[in-house]
């Protein structure tokens, strides 16, 4: 169970960035403030 | 995810990074931003957008829906620590309001750096409360509901 004011959990995957596709790890911005956004998919429309 | 893309030149200069991550492919993610994104935002989405086709990511978060294998809308702050501050997740018709979400980060920056707490509905310039034993009860000299509201 996720908790705020704990470690968020690591992950890591594929990304598109920028015209690139590229491995992308939560921990390559340590030492930075982080906003992580899921979304329901490519193409909804809000 | 366009909302998020014009204000990522202020989250860039507040020090913050963004991650987009549903369950479509790398593919569709370029064939998204190409075909529409690219038209609502100038030069694209600028931050990196993962694919989490098996849902492993949003399992981790608690967004991942089995039932329609999509990951929902969720939204997680988490610290230069990689501590989580903040979460929101909202059913997928509702969207963000990523203001809220510039607000909090400011906060906690604020909290961070000073060691103070931020009240309700606190934003930079607004006061702040200092926790401690001269605080106890009398939290009403200091601050007032309508401080949570307006400017």
């Amino acid at each position: 169970m996720l908790k705020v004011g704990e470690k968020a959990p690591e992950f890591e995957g594929t990304a598109y960035h920028k015209g690139n596709f590229k491995n992308v790890k939560l921990s390559d911005y340590d030492g930075e403030w982080r906003v992580v956004c899921f979304y329901p998919g490519d193409f909804t429309f809000v | 995810m366009s909302a998020v893309a014009v204000k990522y030149d202020e989250l860039k200069d507040l020090g913050a990074e963004v991650i987009a991550v549903s369950t479509n492919s790398h593919f569709s993610h370029k064939i998204w931003d190409e075909v529409e994104l690219s038209k609502m935002v100038e030069g694209g989405i600028p931050y990196p957008m993962v694919a989490d086709t098996s849902g492993k990511i949003g399992k981790k978060y608690g967004v991942y829906d089995e039932e329609g294998g999509v990951n929902v809308r969720g939204r997680f702050l988490i610290d230069p620590d990689g501590v989580l501050q903040a979460m929101e997740v909202l059913t997928p018709p509702v969207g963000r309001n990523v203001s809220e979400l510039m607000r909090q980060l400011q906060a906690f920056q604020h909290v961070r750096k000073t060691g103070e707490a931020t009240p309700s509905g606190w934003k930079p310039g607004k006061p702040t409360l200092k926790p401690g034993k001269d605080l106890v009860g009398k939290v009403w000299k200091e601050w007032q509901p309508s401080n949570a509201y307006g400017e």
